[in-house]
């Protein structure tokens, strides 16, 4: 997967330009709730309580404010990501300590094969500080969408 | 939804979450993206509450076919069972009915989701 394929897999239904939850399983709750309302998934509780088990594995927080909540599931048809940000922040135990302002939710089926590397893909994109940077600042879809076109 | 049939894709999801914490692939993208994952026993606790919550007879089956083909439940899309590719009754096409009840294809045996 080349890094300028990356873009193509956000989409504006699929974005939260500010989550109204402000803790980590309030977070995971309405994120999951909004693949079922833009009927990506049938039930929010089967994204969500994988979610949830992932968590309890270990936080998906990256580190830098950045999270990758990321499961596999039979619930989704294709590799399906939604993005979501939260300019206060949200603890969500990163290895860092700070709190979390961008989440990258990733769910694929159990035989996707490009979910791994789209993961692999992701982090080397958000790792860029200035990108980093540029995205905390963004407040709708398509200013989101310019700056992951122009990281590739 | 019916309530077993969400309970199976919820056990499938699972088993297939224990496997993936197990493989050295998903470690290590998991390295790379700079995350730890311990307390993996916690899924397998998980996995056992949920089969019990399921009925002797539907586990009994489930695991049969994981055995056979690695999977239990399979999505029906555009009306075709993933299984084994055989189209589903029409009649089953819209996803809140077929998601109602729960369903074996007749051609494979497995657990039918509509996606």
């Amino acid at each position: 997967m080349k890094q300028s394929e990356l873009q193509s897999y956000f989409t504006p239904d699929l974005f939260i330009p500010e989550l109204k939850a402000s803790t980590k399983d309030g977070v995971l709750k309405e994120m999951a709730a909004l693949l079922e309302a833009q009927k990506r998934v049938f039930r929010t509780a089967l994204v969500y309580d994988l979610l949830h088990k992932r968590e309890g594995l270990g936080s998906t927080g990256i580190g830098g404010g950045i999270a990758i909540p990321h499961c596999r599931t039979i619930a989704v048809e294709k590799l399906t990501v939604l993005c979501a940000l939260k300019r206060g922040g949200v603890d969500f135990g990163s290895p860092d300590k700070k709190p979390v302002k961008i989440f990258f939710v990733v769910v694929a089926p159990p035989q996707d094969v490009t979910y791994l590397v789209f993961l692999g893909k992701l982090v080397e994109a958000v790792n860029d500080k200035g990108l980093k940077r540029a995205l905390f600042e963004v407040k709708t879809f398509e200013e989101f969408n310019n700056l992951i076109a122009g990281a590739a | 939804m019916h309530k077993i049939l969400q309970t199976l894709v919820m056990l499938q999801d699972l088993d297939c979450m224990i496997d993936e914490v197990a493989s050295k692939d998903v470690k290590n993208v998991e390295k790379k993206m700079g995350l730890k994952i311990k307390g993996e026993e916690q899924l397998q606790e998980a996995k056992e509450r949920l089969e019990q919550s399921l009925p002797p007879a539907v586990l009994s089956k489930y695991h049969k076919l994981m055995k056979r083909f690695g999977r239990a439940v399979v999505p029906v899309v555009g009306n075709n069972c993933m299984g084994c590719n055989v189209s589903v009754p029409k009649r089953l096409m819209v996803r809140e009915i077929g998601n109602r009840e729960l369903r074996n294809c007749e051609r494979c045996g497995m657990f039918l989701y509509w996606v």
